[in-house]
């Protein structure tokens, strides 16, 4: 099955400029599920893994009754495909690069995904753009709920929803946000705020989750404790989190603005003129410049703003995209060239065309 | 003093061990074990007075790239090599990949599992949604006295003070609910 059609729409985590001008990207809940029935992956045979992808395969395509719903076993994707994958937010890393059967459940909109056999037999995810966890909850426990009563979860009266990992047992939930926080770690302050996170049982990761480092100031904020409180509380204190960083963020950048503008200016100015003359741009170095073109954009400092646009380059231009769609971006080289070159292309686009 | 792991990075011995006290009390006790490696990498700089206990440990998950904040060093000294009757999996394999190898064994560890979720998640009992078919979290008092008695035992006899105060407290809320 190709991927082409579902690698050429928009991304369901991106739809800038979001909540507070683009500052809070997405939001996302992830519920960690395991069957009574089997045992977790490092006790359990090859055999029966396959048994247990093909029944969770089966039952959340018959429990949902969603057509056109999209359902990949990883094991039959080339290893681009699962990088795109992962590009989408769609699978951990964990899941793409893994040598065991697995499975992914996508919806069209891929707000839900379900992947199956990672370290937990299912992991149920919702995904969506802007502030919103605890509209995501609700969908995520909809269907959990529409799920649990097929597959009979493993589960204890004292500890909760049993997980392969004991840091996640309890409620199996991680609530995350993604932020975009420039004006703060240009400030120098981001640092002490974000330790000040780990006091509050929250963790801050990358773009990409677990284990990569942040790129283009995007931030993951996500609760580290699963167990002792409610799913509620937990999507509470992390929201209560996040608007207090979004609040300093918005600080930092007024405080830019009304100090040192010239600096501000220099960095979104320099970023446009770069990204819309460069005939040759790394994944890295796209990231960074589009973030401050972002924050131009969303500073009204650039006349340019096309949010769309700039989804659309952020999420286009990963490697994997661009080399499943592009026959020619095969080498290294001939890929910066590319990238360059469909930036180029579309910043050029009216510059403030609706949204 | 027999060896023990460090706490930060979970692998190598740790050289270097700190203790607090917090008031006179024994519960108020806390330790730290540390090794070079990781007192390098978080730069402490112990001749001019180590910073606190909690300092330390909140530097630790960002600084050395670990993506779990990391209480959680299973206590394999005691019962290593007790077996879950259901995947065969030790605690003290558990130990080394930090995964269970099957939903029984919350069951067959549960004394070590009260400690290991005390440590972590600062609680060992779920509040929060269940399936709708499932039994109702508290149902069984009896069994969840035997339970934390176990468990606080095994915390007095592995030294480690702080979880035995928790527990001790637990088993008190347990007598006057709603105290
Ligand atoms: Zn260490
Ligand atoms: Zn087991």
């Amino acid at each position: 099955m190709s991927l082409d059609d579902l690698l050429a729409r928009p991304a369901a985590w991106l739809d800038s400029p979001g909540a507070h001008g683009g500052i809070a990207v997405s939001s996302r809940i992830r519920l960690a599920r395991n069957l009574s029935s089997f045992a977790f992956q490092r006790k359990l045979s090859k055999v029966r893994q396959q048994e247990l992808v093909g029944r969770l395969m089966e039952t959340t395509a018959r429990v949902t009754g969603w057509k056109d719903a999209r359902q990949l076993r990883l094991g039959a994707l080339t290893e681009m495909e699962r990088t795109a994958l992962v590009e989408r937010q769609l699978v951990s890393r964990d899941l793409a690069n893994g040598k065991h059967p697995t499975g992914v459940f996508i919806s069209r909109d891929e707000i839900h995904s379900l992947m199956f056999n990672e370290e937990d037999h299912v992991r149920l995810q919702v995904i969506s753009a802007g502030l919103c966890s605890n509209a995501n909850l609700e969908l995520a426990v909809a269907l959990d709920q529409a799920l649990e009563g097929e597959l009979g979860w493993a589960w204890h009266g004292q500890y909760g929803y049993l997980t392969a990992c004991p840091t996640n047992v309890g409620t199996g939930l991680r609530a995350s946000v993604m932020l975009h926080l420039p004006a703060l770690a240009e400030s120098g302050e981001l640092k002490q705020v974000l330790r000040g996170l780990t006091k509050l049982h929250m963790t801050v990761r990358g773009l990409h989750g677990e284990g990569s480092e942040p790129t283009g100031h995007y931030f993951q904020i996500s609760n580290t404790r699963a167990l002792g409180s409610s799913e509620r509380a937990i999507v509470d204190q992390l929201n209560e989190t996040v608007e207090r960083l979004i609040a300093y963020e918005q600080l930092a950048r007024q405080s830019l603005l009304t100090t040192q503008p010239w600096r501000l200016e220099d960095k979104v100015f320099r970023a446009w003129g770069l990204l819309t003359h460069a005939r040759s741009l790394t994944t890295e170095e796209l990231t960074e410049q589009l973030s401050w073109v972002r924050l131009g954009v969303a500073l009204s400092l650039l006349e340019w703003r096309n949010w769309k646009i700039l989804d659309r380059i952020f999420l286009q231009c990963q490697p994997a995209h661009l080399q499943l769609q592009h026959a020619e971006a095969g080498e290294t080289e001939q890929r910066d060239r590319l990238r360059a070159d469909l930036v180029r292309k579309w910043l050029s686009s009216p510059p403030a065309s609706a949204n | 003093m027999h060896s023990v792991t460090c706490q930060i990075c979970g692998k190598r011995p740790a050289t270097t061990h700190l203790t607090e006290l917090d008031g006179e009390s024994v519960a108020g006790r806390q330790e730290l074990h540390l090794c070079a490696t990781c007192i390098q990498r978080l730069d402490l700089k112990l001749e001019s007075g180590p910073p606190a206990i909690a300092t330390i440990l909140s530097m630790k998950a960002e600084d050395v790239g670990g993506a779990k904040p990391l209480t959680l060093t299973a206590t394999t000294e005691d019962g290593a090599d007790e077996r879950c009757p259901h995947c065969g999996l030790s605690f003290g394999e558990f130990g080394s990949g930090k995964l269970f190898g099957c939903p029984h064994d919350y069951t067959a560890f549960s004394v070590q599992i009260d400690l290991l979720l005390g440590r972590y998640h600062g609680t060992t009992r779920h509040i929060g949604r269940g399936p709708r078919n499932a039994p109702a979290a508290g149902d069984d008092l009896s069994s969840r006295r035997t339970l934390l008695d176990n468990a606080l035992r095994a915390a007095v006899a592995g030294e480690h003070y702080e979880d035995a105060a928790r527990l001790r407290d637990e088993l008190r809320r347990l007598d006057r609910p709603g105290a």
